[in-house]
């Protein structure tokens, strides 16, 4: 019978990712019991695979990509499916020293197009030789994807013959790249060092306090860095068994994740406000958890991925209080894929701790005045992120430079060893955001002593139930739109109290196209659905009136400000 | 009676179908074989999950996720639907 990874190993002492390369972490894990379990979306172990299995297993493998013909440097695009088979061959291109790229697989209905579009560009950003793929997607990808990649599913490339060669890898080569960043039109690739990622390992495991009895439970996708690292890179690295359910199982039966952080005792868990969100609605709704689950062991919930909702995770710590669950556990952070996964972590065991500032001062001076939590009208709560990770610093910047004191809202930059080397072959972008050894994380924040509080995420960043969208995205997708030119449009995200970041495009609207302006907004909803596959609220703003830089363009940041200060106002309905 | 029942869900599939959207219709359109799931009735990926975990309980089957990308329509939906109750329950 199949039986799941135990919490602690026997005797191997454990070590918190202080490790040079991936692979050294790997085959110090692979002395030891604890690995990966894969669990079905009724909580019954699927499979299993020890550090041990899954060391010998990606070293056979890698035997084989080499036997196929791929070298050290190489790109390997995979499908990122929650499987022992994407995690073996991820660990193979460690082995081989290829460079694997994680794909999302397509999860949506229809939206092929788009999807082969999105996938042929990231393909090509990286210029992967060959992409590993489920067999179950083998006919799909393989007839639509029609590029010089060569598609291969997880069991066909076990049969090429077999190299056996030893690969020697060093701190600084390449150990992934993650599309987790640009738009569908310019993709970017998030170029991640060994180094870059041990170095976050060791600061994530530190932040959330990785001890002996920790046992992580996650449903997160292998193509968000939280997925890939949080729970999977940062767990390995510091010999720490992980039990998974597919992010389709759980979007299919949220409350089997709170199930399977009562059915082996877990410890530590993650997800952004949406899955918690999505929790609370459906244990309101129709299925319940059972009255015996007890979430008492959860020590760590941690909160990341998108704008933290206060409200959201305040009820997520009412509703199921009755089970145990420990309201200090929830643990917001912050973090990006461009400096691995997490840049700052609260402190253990208080919860979650909010500021509540003026909505006039955060506007007209940029200043994080406290004012009192009950005065709702004139005020914005905002969650504290907490102290950014060891051996990194955090900065606060006006748009000048000048770096800004306690309370002073501006642009957060981070500096140390989880910055990324770049995106992939894409210098120019590069230096646009990393200057001496800086990076601009475009998010907006302030600083109450040494504690993080993000007031948006990046200005071009629109970030719904925890998946990105691009603005540029969603404006070409209008401007593609007879008679509509660049410029007449600007997306962002405007944050609504009471459901968060709302998706919203500002159209300049002119009489001489021939519209009904009601025709013309459902048509530019269904234009912005069908490409981006986002649904956006549609505002129809007179003619001449989004902001534009010196140079001409338009200025996205100044659009959203005048809308919000009322500068810009909406047509009427005719 | 195991053939029986199974050819009358194949034939009650459509009213599934369109029984469970009803909770999905949260603009109250007017349903049709044509209806986009993604234009129309504006499913996001969650959405997606959500009404088809709701029409595996009610049909009894499980619902292979590699075909997503070709349900454009309602009407495609119950195409497959009845292909999926037919070899599942024969």
């Amino acid at each position: 019978m199949q039986t799941f990874t135990p919490t602690d190993n026997y005797n191997l002492p454990k070590v918190l990712a202080q490790f040079d390369t991936l692979t050294e972490a790997l085959d110090y894990a692979a002395k030891g019991e604890t690995g990966f379990n894969f669990y079905s979306s009724k909580c019954e172990l699927q499979s299993s695979i020890s550090y041990k299995e899954l060391s010998n297993k990606a070293k056979k493998l890698s035997f084989n990509l080499m036997g196929k013909g791929i070298v050290k440097g190489d790109r390997v695009a995979l499908l990122a499916i929650t499987s022992p088979d994407f995690l073996i061959s991820f660990f193979a291109c460690q082995y081989c020293g290829a460079i694997p790229v994680p794909l999302p697989p397509p999860l949506a209905f229809g939206r092929k197009e788009a999807y082969i579009e999105q996938t042929i560009r990231q393909l090509t950003s990286s210029g992967a030789s060959t992409f590993l793929v489920s067999s179950e997607y083998l006919s799909f990808i393989g007839s639509s994807i029609k590029n010089t990649t060569e598609i291969i599913s997880f069991s066909e490339i076990k049969l090429f013959k077999s190299l056996d060669k030893e690969i020697q890898v060093l701190p600084n080569d390449l150990s992934y790249i993650q599309y987790s960043s640009g738009s569908t039109r310019s993709p970017k690739g998030v170029a991640i060092s060994h180094k870059n990622v041990m170095s976050n390992c060791v600061g994530m495991n530190s932040g959330v306090g990785n001890k002996i009895g920790e046992r992580a439970v996650s449903w997160l996708p292998f193509y968000h860095d939280l997925g890939l690292v949080g729970f999977m890179l940062g767990c390995m690295t510091s010999q720490t068994s992980v039990d998974y359910i597919s992010p389709i199982d759980f979007a299919k039966r949220p409350l089997t994740w709170l199930k399977l952080i009562d059915k082996n005792k877990a410890t530590f868990s993650y997800s952004p406000s949406f899955g918690y969100e999505l929790c609370s609605r459906i244990q309101k709704s129709y299925q319940k958890l059972p009255d015996n689950i007890d979430l008492s062991t959860w020590r760590v919930a941690g909160i990341g991925g998108e704008m933290i909702k206060p409200k959201v995770i305040e009820e997520f710590g009412r509703i199921f209080s009755s089970f145990g669950f420990k309201k200090s556990a929830f643990n917001p952070s912050y973090g990006m894929a461009e400096c691995v996964v997490g840049a700052t972590f609260s402190k253990l065991n208080l919860g979650m701790q909010v500021d509540h500032i003026s909505k006039k001062e955060m506007i007209e001076r940029h200043y994080a005045l406290n004012i009192p939590i009950d005065d709702e009208k004139n005020g914005r709560t905002f969650v504290i992120c907490g102290r950014v990770i060891k051996h990194h610093s955090i900065e606060i910047r006006n748009e000048r430079g000048d770096i800004l004191t306690e309370r002073h809202i501006g642009n957060i930059f981070l500096s140390g060893p989880s910055i990324m080397q770049g995106y992939f072959q894409d210098k120019e972008e590069t230096n646009n955001i990393i200057k001496d050894s800086w990076y601009n994380t475009g998010d907006l924040g302030y600083l109450i002593g040494d504690d993080l509080v993000v007031v948006g995420r990046s200005k071009d960043l629109m970030i719904v139930n925890g998946k990105n969208y691009w603005p540029q995205d969603v404006e070409w997708a209008v401007e593609k739109i007879d008679g509509m030119r660049s410029g007449d449009v600007a997306a962002f995200t405007l944050y609504q109290d009471d459901i968060g970041d709302e998706p919203t495009v500002l159209v300049e609207f002119r009489k001489s196209l021939g519209w009904n302006m009601k025709k013309f907004s459902n048509v530019l909803r269904n234009q912005i659905v069908e490409m981006v596959g986002l649904h956006c609220k549609i505002i129809l703003i007179p003619p001449r009136s989004l902001p534009k830089t010196t140079s001409g363009k338009l200025s996205r940041r100044k659009a959203k400000e005048h809308f919000i200060r009322g500068l810009i106002k909406p047509l009427a309905l005719s | 009676m195991k053939a029986e029942l199974g050819s009358d869900k194949s034939s009650n599939v459509r009213k599934v179908v369109l029984e469970v959207l009803k909770d999905f219709n949260k603009k109250g359109i007017v349903i049709s074989d044509s209806t986009s799931f993604v234009g129309d009735l504006e499913f996001d990926s969650l959405l997606v999950m959500e009404f088809i975990s709701e029409l595996e309980d009610q049909l009894d089957v499980s619902v292979p996720i590699n075909i997503l990308p070709d349900i454009e329509t309602v009407g495609i939906l119950i195409v497959n639907a009845k292909r999926i109750v037919r070899e599942e329950h024969g």
